[in-house]
């Protein structure tokens, strides 16, 4: 079993998108898949409802494969109404992108609604020698908002972008987890942040539609027991968004 | 025979990578079912004297079957000593050119010069479009890849075949008309993790019997290259595998 917690659809290509998660689910033997929308790096409020109603959508289509998460900016000050409103409706987490930094102090409120409502929050963060964006969070952020909220269960996207920055931000954070998803494919990645982290804070994630095939290279390629490999794949998302295999 | 043609021995200098040495890249290799490489050191891509990194190399691979693609740095000066040594020292099969690593374009007098040399010796160029991932490498600050710049040099009716290593699918879409039209001209498979399915993109584009398979290992997985023929069909997989440059 395979479940990706980290993939998009993008709004300007959204149907192209699902067909090609879901072929590539097909493909690849995914079983379950959680996803958010995005569309600009500083959306309005018209374009966080148009993202959320698009994974709804979706889950809607496919109630068995696909799982949300609620897209909320923290610059918005109806972000708590609409991380809310999609939890109601049955969405899994919640997602953060690159509008504030995730320390940022309008973070905190949405930090306090996940604990309450247990759901974890996936958190983009890329350390980038270039093209960094001015509110994109680093591991260095992660690591400040996972010392603020200990119980927040936290998922640290893309290792962090550089694996070498990001996971020496989380090693010693019980409550940051995090994915490989995204384009970084650097030999041993996944060795490096096994053996930093364990293999019970590692999650399968590809950043689908926009590639993600070499994700599950880098599972395969990676030296790693049957029992790291199915935790990494899916045992430890269960255990963090719940449900059965 | 299923070639390889982006492949290393040797460490990255900024990370380590494991099974650096020839052993990893064979074992790597025939686990897959691919028979044979196009290989060069990565020491040679980096030391200020490329030969030093190139004769290792030819000794490790003497009588493995695997060829050698010598590194070259045009902007150094002389660059024909680089080539009369390697004549003169070991056999080898084509260049191996890193543009956004040494800094400079492709209508650089020195990197025109070096292609009238390979084009006298009558053995590939394989050019790096980058070398590892930029946006990770912080102390190393690469040159961006000027696509235009090639794109005038492919112009000027040159006649050896150029393999376009590490190249972006969304930088093969601007390349496309050359990767059509330019019998000359092949890419590699190394830097297709920007789409589930690549292979069917590059097919829409018209230019998959220009594909040839590199995997950039051991800097990259070499499954995220290896990876995209799950699901294809098999002719198009041993096209590609198969697809002869030297």
């Amino acid at each position: 079993m395979i479940i990706d917690v980290h993939a998009h659809l993008w709004a300007n290509q959204y149907e192209d998108d699902k067909n090609i998660i879901l072929k590539s689910c097909e493909l690849f033997g995914i079983e379950r898949i959680y996803i958010s929308s995005l569309s600009s790096y500083y959306p309005d409020h018209e374009e966080i409802d148009y993202c959320n109603n698009l994974t709804l959508g979706f889950m809607k289509e496919h109630p068995k494969l696909v799982y949300g998460y609620v897209y909320v900016d923290p610059t918005h000050k109806n972000r708590i109404e609409v991380l809310e409103k999609g939890l109601d409706k049955g969405m899994s987490g919640v997602k953060l992108w690159v509008a504030a930094k995730c320390d940022d102090y309008r973070v905190d409120d949405i930090a306090e609604k996940c604990i309450e409502w247990n759901v974890p929050v996936l958190l983009h963060a890329f350390y980038k020698a270039i093209g960094h964006l001015e509110y994109e969070s680093t591991a260095e952020n992660v690591r400040c908002l996972a010392l603020r909220y200990p119980k927040l269960k936290i998922i640290m996207a893309h290792l962090g972008g550089n694996v070498y920055h990001g996971i020496r931000c989380i090693a010693d954070i019980g409550n940051v987890y995090t994915d490989f998803s995204g384009t970084m494919i650097g030999t041993g990645d996944i060795n490096y942040t096994l053996g930093a982290v364990g293999e019970d804070r590692i999650l399968f994630g590809t950043d689908m539609a926009s590639g993600g095939r070499q994700c599950i290279a880098q599972v395969e390629e990676a030296e790693l027991t049957q029992d790291q490999k199915d935790k990494i794949y899916y045992k430890n998302a269960l255990r963090i968004f719940g449900g059965k295999r | 025979m299923k070639t390889d043609y982006n492949c290393f021995i040797g460490s990255w200098p900024f990370i380590k990578r494991r099974q650096v040495d020839f052993d990893g890249l064979r074992r790597m290799h025939e686990r897959h079912g691919i028979e044979t490489g196009l290989v060069s050191s990565l020491g040679a891509a980096f030391y200020n004297d490329s030969f030093e990194g190139d004769i290792e190399l030819a000794q490790t691979i003497k009588g493995s079957g695997y060829s050698h693609a010598i590194s070259i740095n045009p902007l150094l000066p002389n660059t024909g000593y680089d080539i009369k040594r390697a004549d003169e020292s070991f056999e080898y099969d084509a260049f191996r050119i890193y543009p956004t690593v040494h800094g400079y374009n492709f209508d650089s007098p020195r990197f025109i010069e070096f292609f009238h040399m390979a084009a006298g010796k009558n053995k590939p160029v394989l050019i790096h479009c980058s070398f590892g991932d930029f946006r990770l490498d912080y102390l190393l600050r690469q040159k961006p890849f000027e696509a235009e710049s090639l794109k005038l040099f492919l112009k000027s009716g040159h006649k050896l075949p150029v393999v376009l290593c590490n190249m972006k699918l969304g930088e093969m879409g601007n390349m496309a008309n050359f990767l059509k039209n330019d019998n000359n001209v092949y890419v590699d498979m190394s830097e297709m993790r920007h789409s589930m399915f690549a292979l069917d993109d590059i097919s829409g584009m018209g230019f998959a019997d220009k594909v040839v398979f590199g995997s950039f290992y051991p800097v990259f997985d070499f499954m995220a290259a290896y990876i995209h023929f799950k699901g294809e069909d098999l002719n198009v997989i041993d096209g590609i595998l198969k697809r002869k440059i030297i």
